[in-house]
């Protein structure tokens, strides 16, 4: 994929006084140009803006001005043209991401079946095989309250994957889980992503980051000051920020 | 819910149940002298006020299964019922002795006709007015909650202004004024049309605060998926939004069947109206009201009974 962004612009309502509706500022003319890549990783201190930015590129959030485009393609504004946006990529949140009154397979099922069309047979039967491969065929009766984080978080990237989306967007899908849960969930991740599916991803693990990316986006202050490869961000920082924000994040 | 998580979490050993409410161990109690010192059941140092949580049944706790022969939890909820209404009965006996109160059941006994059939009316109202009212409520939720500020204030004042009057004067200038200007004539029409719109109010303000219950990340992953605003409603938002309201929703209903009995004031021939007519015939007053009491009870606890049962049956777990 190729990203492009160009002068993207988000403002929330923060609070009312007086008679001024004061607005925060969360994307303050934020550019990017991608080269070819596979998968994008986003990082950045908290509050920079790294999820806003994902929730824009992901079609859930319309941005208050400014321009995004997928290889050449640009993001459509209106609701209806986004949510046929969103039905063909796919993206997994923190946490809560199931619908905890659904069983594992029916929270599989209901994109497939209401979404996509498929009959209920056809649904189960393209379910059947990565269910198996990730090693969750065995709780696929279970209420989403029955699994542990791992297995929620790995069974919502599955119900992102099975709708053969165009590319995936993860949130911090790790930062909600403990440390063996998580392992379990970014080798999934890997697996995935060495089959061909590209991501764009926001995530605190600098390790996984380092091993997945391509590309590493910096976004600090509404805007992205650095976009380079995964082994330059690492071995050359060269903005100050990076600087300090790598101190924090990998000393022990 | 919080609560529940208490229960998942803060003990690292399940094994053996903590929930010492409901399955107390019967294994013989160690004692410290027996030369090995008493170990309490968990790795680390139990936190004292889960302990004493432990002994309220909090939500998602189940009860053990305690079967000792004949005995069971089942059987002794039922005895404890069985002697308080006996209690209660004999209480409502004493009172009734000490006015010496002379009892006339006879005379009541020939209009036993009456009462069915007014029982009879309450019941195609009652069930009339359920359905009105649980449509009307849903419709008046979704006003509330649809975005457009003038539809938003139609609902809202029809809520305030529903809930705010006593449904006696909603009753009286509804059937007198307003049904006879339209020209509704059916008074049985008019009064369950009245009556939906009365506990409609209060259903439109249980289903709001259902709908406002459900956590904005489940909307993000119904928008996520590529579901449609009607298809999030009526595939997540509702059906999780049922189990939250269904306690709820359930004294509503008990209200509704009983608050029928003020169409009696409209001259609907109902089950209150019918045993007021049978007091002024009998001048047997406890004779008449006792049956009225009993015949709501007979509405009412199959109702209670039937929300129980669909709230076992809607029960899960939050993640």
């Amino acid at each position: 994929m190729n990203l492009v962004v160009q002068d993207l612009v988000q403002q929330f309502p923060a609070r009312t006084t007086g008679r001024r509706a004061e607005t925060a500022t969360v994307l303050d003319q934020l550019s990017l140009s991608t080269g070819e890549i596979s998968t994008l990783v986003l990082v950045g201190p908290s509050g920079g803006g790294k999820s806003t930015l994902l929730r824009i590129l992901a079609g859930l959030d319309v941005p208050t001005s400014g321009q995004v485009s997928f290889d050449g393609q640009p993001l459509p504004r209106d609701e209806v043209t986004l949510r046929r946006y969103r039905r063909t990529i796919g993206t997994v949140f923190q946490a809560y991401n199931l619908f905890p009154h659904l069983t594992a397979m029916d929270n599989l099922l209901l994109p497939l079946v209401q979404v996509h069309g498929l009959s209920e047979a056809a649904a189960r039967a393209r379910v059947r095989e990565p269910l198996e491969r990730f090693r969750l065929a065995e709780h696929t009766h279970k209420r989403p309250a029955e699994l542990s984080g791992g297995q929620k978080q790995r069974i919502a990237i599955l119900r992102a994957l099975v709708v053969q989306p165009r590319r995936l967007f993860l949130d911090e899908p790790t930062s909600a889980l403990d440390p063996e849960m998580r392992a379990e969930v970014l080798a999934m991740i890997e697996e995935v992503r060495r089959e061909g599916t590209q991501f764009v991803l926001v995530t605190h693990e600098m390790a996984f980051a380092r091993r997945v990316a391509d590309e590493i986006a910096f976004v600090a202050d509404g805007r992205v000051p650095v976009l380079t490869t995964a082994a330059d961000f690492f071995a050359r920082p060269t903005d100050p920020r990076v600087d300090a924000f790598l101190q924090l994040t990998l000393s022990p | 819910m919080p609560v529940a998580n208490v229960r998942r979490r803060g003990m690292g050993n399940p094994d053996p149940p903590h929930d010492a409410a409901s399955a107390p161990s019967y294994a013989p109690q160690r004692k410290s002298g027996d030369g090995v010192r008493a170990t309490p059941p968990h790795h680390t140092t139990p936190l004292p006020s889960l302990h004493a949580a432990a002994n309220v049944r909090l939500p998602g706790h189940r009860a053990a299964v305690t079967r000792r022969g004949w005995y069971s939890v089942g059987m002794s909820r039922w005895l404890a019922h069985l002697v308080v209404v006996a209690l209660f009965g004999l209480a409502l006996w004493g009172a009734v002795a000490r006015v010496e109160y002379e009892w006339n059941w006879a005379g009541v006994w020939e209009y036993r006709q009456k009462f069915l059939q007014g029982w009879l009316v309450t019941v195609a109202i009652s069930l009339a007015a359920l359905v009105g009212s649980t449509v009307i409520g849903s419709l008046t939720a979704i006003l509330l909650r649809s975005g457009n500020t003038f539809l938003e204030a139609v609902a809202r004042v029809y809520v305030e202004l529903i809930r705010g009057t006593p449904l006696l004067v909603q009753l009286l200038i509804g059937f007198y004024v307003v049904a006879t200007a339209i020209g509704l004539e059916n008074r049985y029409a008019a009064g369950v049309a009245l009556l939906s719109l009365f506990s409609g109010a209060y259903m439109a303000e249980i289903f709001r605060s259902g709908l406002d219950a459900i956590p904005r990340a489940q909307i993000d992953s119904c928008r996520a998926i590529g579901l449609t605003p009607w298809q999030s409603l009526r595939l997540v938002v509702v059906p999780q939004a049922v189990r939250l309201v269904l306690p709820s929703v359930a004294g509503q209903l008990v209200s509704l069947v009983k608050d029928s009995s003020l169409l009696s004031v409209i001259a609907i021939s109902e089950f209150t109206l019918n045993a007021q007519e049978v007091n002024s015939f009998t001048y047997s007053t406890l004779e008449s009201y006792l049956p009225l009491a009993v015949g709501y009870l007979m509405l009412t606890l199959p109702l209670s009974a039937a929300a129980r049962w669909l709230e076992r049956h809607f029960r899960y777990e939050t993640a």
